[in-house]
């Protein structure tokens, strides 16, 4: 037991650094994924073909192939094409385009959930089409989108781990870094899943928190 | 539903015209990329340039570019002791390659700043041009040729590292046991070369991805011997002396093992190989397989 | 009799092949209260949706206050007008539905008073006050901070006719506002409409109340199959119906 302390108290820095990084990731990717989630949604129900056909098209091919392979592409084929972007921004940008993809279906299926009354009263009170979507849809969708957009942000914070093959130093890297190093196979990896734990526990905590207080409201 | 139709359709067309814009672009041919990382990555601030060729490939120049930046940036998966690894603080890269890297920089006249980037990712990365070198324990393959030039600057030898109880000094002597390597490492190609064509049947071949995975396979008794990369048999034998002994080597000639540079790095290429023999005369290299190897293991 | 509110002139919809709408010619003038009957599947509640463009029409035209609502025959063919002139024509027109369709994360006062805020950019204060005015008028002053789903039926039905009341509209289009509540509810809402028609509003009103459509209707019309079938006075149409299908139909409606 005094070992495994010794053991925990040279691993737990290292590893606090790597989430560090992946908690920076996640969350610049998520807030950027959840805008342009939501953007994408808004274009695929329009029924205007200029807003649809892109959407979709873009929500297809980011749902439709690996994120790995999305992340390799703008770090190293995009430079072929003349743009070379750093390692932090190149994860940012296939982060925040895989999760808006997902977030925008989050969000169609969200939006689309809600009863068509509510559209036509409002639209019947003579209020315009964004105006009824702001004040009435979307905040009806707020309840309905807790649980998938939570298990969208912690399946982002998984997605993370493959920000390595970009260069990017994050908590796995760390981790199987410091394995390499130590041969502290488990107990390096035990620390690891506790620290993922704790995020992905904190976010279904707090989403749990808001849908109570949502809630009372009805 | 027509829309529906058109939308697949457009989707098509898109990928159809990205694979072939993907396809049709050239080598990046130098300029200068901002790609931070020594070790840790910080954001850099995203720089995008043009390429600096037309559609042929021009003769790089990224010599030049090195020398007026002062930077030599080197590509490496710090997985690997002790080739490379990192320090206590888990990211700063040290180890020969770390070592060995500085040492030909100093001779260029710049610093050597490093990019930790998992295996999978390195050599897509060299040629995207996020960095000029990797020297990340590669070994010369004639596939690999194909892609990329190489400076010879070491050969690797393959060593058995037996548990307690197993004494594996020669190929013949894996026969019958339980043998793990670490997944697409040249100990792997040579022991199914053996098993292929030399008649040598292991009981068992298995792979890991880490070095480290196939070393507790050993000291949990599951596995009997390791075959990996000499200097790499070293570093874990002195670090747990009593689970792992290095008992012997593989009967073949070592392995040449290359900094890789893109190809058409005529001037870069030369430099590095001018850098690396007089490193070599000056016996810097001995010097330095010593501080990591414990012994001559390799030249 | 006052000026026409809304005209309709051979209005047609279908739903993909099936023809709702045969064709429709109406007046609506100013002060009436028209009352709709007919079996279901007739296009009574279609119709009344054309009449704030909720629903299409394929052919013929709405004109309210004069003004083509929605869309506007060119060369033959059915052009889009723009939605802002749309919203606004929306504005003018009170709506109040079978299921009510309230806005659940907002208070019965803040539903009221959201479109006075949100379209005609009135004062919070002033349309507070005006809400509370409305909501007392219906009978629900004491429920303004209330969330719709802790109201019954028939009070959620009463906010819902305040809602639409608060933008001051020239008509007042109701669907079968009853339909959907415990009989016991019913009347609380019917006598609000029927207060509301006393004060002179003009009101198109779906509905299977016939109780309703001969106290408060000005002219009842009746419809089956997509087409109006007879119309007249309430005295007309209940008690000496010269159509045997309006015959057929109040036969089995009222006994």
């Amino acid at each position: 037991m005094a070992r495994f302390i010794e053991h925990t108290i040279t691993i737990l820095p290292v590893l606090l650094e790597g989430l560090g990084v992946t908690l920076r990731l996640t969350l610049i990717s998520a807030l950027i994924g959840t805008v342009l989630g939501l953007l994408a949604a808004l274009a695929r129900i329009s029924r205007n073909p200029l807003l649809t056909v892109p959407a979709s098209a873009y929500v297809t091919v980011f749902r439709g192939t690996p994120l790995l392979l999305q992340l390799l592409f703008i770090y190293n084929a995009l430079p072929q094409l003349g743009l070379l972007l750093p390692a932090f921004p190149s994860a940012v940008v296939a982060f925040s385009l895989n999760a808006g993809a997902y977030i925008a279906e989050i969000f169609r299926a969200a939006i689309q959930s809600i009863d068509r009354g509510q559209m036509e009263a409002a639209r019947s009170l003579g209020m315009s089409y964004g105006l009824a979507m702001r004040r009435v849809i979307l905040p009806q969708t707020y309840r309905r989108l807790l649980p998938p957009m939570v298990n969208e942000l912690a399946a982002l914070t998984k997605d993370t781990s493959l920000a390595s093959s970009i260069s990017i130093l994050e908590l796995m890297k760390y981790s199987t870094q410091f394995i390499s190093r130590t041969a502290l196979v488990w107990q390096t990896f035990v620390w690891t899943a506790v620290l993922y734990l704790v995020v992905t526990v904190a976010l279904t905590t707090l989403a749990s928190w808001l849908e109570k207080k949502m809630e009372a409201r009805g | 539903m027509m829309r529906k139709s058109s939308s697949f359709l457009l989707v098509i067309l898109l990928l159809a015209v990205t694979v072939l814009a993907a396809c049709g672009g050239t080598q990046q041919s130098g300029g200068s990329q901002t790609d931070g990382g020594s070790g840790t990555q910080q954001p850099a601030a995203g720089q995008t340039q043009e390429p600096a060729g037309g559609e042929d490939q021009t003769p790089a120049n990224s010599l030049e570019r090195i020398k007026a930046e002062g930077v030599l940036r080197v590509g490496i998966d710090a997985s690997y002791p002790p080739m490379e690894f990192v320090d206590e603080d888990g990211k700063t890269p040290i180890g020969f390659d770390v070592d060995m890297a500085s040492a030909i920089a100093e001779k260029l006249g710049v610093k050597a700043e490093f990019t930790i980037i998992d295996w999978s990712g390195i050599q897509a990365s060299l040629l995207a041009g996020h960095y000029d070198a990797i020297m990340s324990s590669m070994t010369i393959t004639e596939g690999r040729q194909n892609e990329m030039d190489f400076v010879q600057y070491l050969t690797m030898g393959i060593a058995y590292a037996s548990r307690p109880g197993v004494d594996v000094r020669t190929d013949s002597d894996l026969e019958g046991k339980v043998v793990v390597v670490q997944e697409e490492t040249t100990a792997q190609y040579y022991i199914e070369d053996l098993m292929a064509n030399a008649g040598i049947q292991p009981r068992e071949l298995r792979s890991f991805p880490y070095a480290t995975d196939a070393f507790r396979e050993l000291a949990n008794g599951r596995a009997d011997v390791v075959a990996i990369d000499a200097p790499v048999a070293g570093y874990y034998a002195q670090l747990d002396p009593e689970l792992y002994r290095v008992t012997g080597a593989a009967e073949m000639e070592p392995d040449p093992i290359g900094i890789a540079l893109r190809k058409g790095e005529t001037e870069l290429r030369e430099a590095i190989q001018q850098a690396v023999d007089e490193l070599k005369a000056e016996g810097v290299l001995r010097e330095l397989q010593v501080k990591w190897f414990g012994d001559a293991a390799g030249q | 009799m006052g000026e026409p509110i809304v005209v309709i002139e051979g209005l047609k919809k279908s739903f993909g092949k099936v023809e709702v709408l045969r064709g429709i010619d109406l007046t609506i003038h100013k002060g009436e209260v028209v009352v709709v009957i007919g079996p279901s599947g007739s296009g009574k509640s279609t119709l009344l949706r054309c009449i704030n463009f909720l629903e299409k029409p394929t052919a013929g035209r709405v004109l309210f206050r004069g003004e083509e609502v929605g869309q506007r025959q060119v060369a033959g063919r059915l052009v889009p007008l723009p939605e802002k002139v749309l919203d606004a024509q929306r504005a003018r027109m009170g709506m109040v539905f079978q299921r009510f369709n309230l806005f659940p994360h907002m208070t019965a006062l803040e539903n009221v008073i959201e479109a006075p805020i949100q379209v005609r950019k009135m004062p919070r204060a002033e349309a507070e006050e005006l809400g509370l005015r409305l909501l007392r008028r219906v009978g629900l002053g004491d429920k303004a901070g209330q969330y719709p789903n802790f109201l019954s039926g028939g009070q959620q039905q009463r906010v819902a006719i305040a809602r639409a009341l608060a933008m001051e509209p020239d008509v007042m289009l109701f669907d079968e506002p009853t339909s959907a509540l415990d009989p016991e509810l019913v009347g609380e809402v019917l006598q609000v409409m029927q207060d509301l028609a006393n004060e002179g509003m003009t009101m198109v009103v779906v509905t299977h109340e016939m109780g309703f459509a001969r106290e408060v209707g000005d002219r009842v019309l009746f419809m089956d199959g997509g087409l109006i079938v007879e119309e007249g006075s309430p005295e007309q149409i209940f008690g000496e119906p010269r159509h045997p299908r309006t015959r057929e139909f109040l036969s089995k409606v009222l006994h």
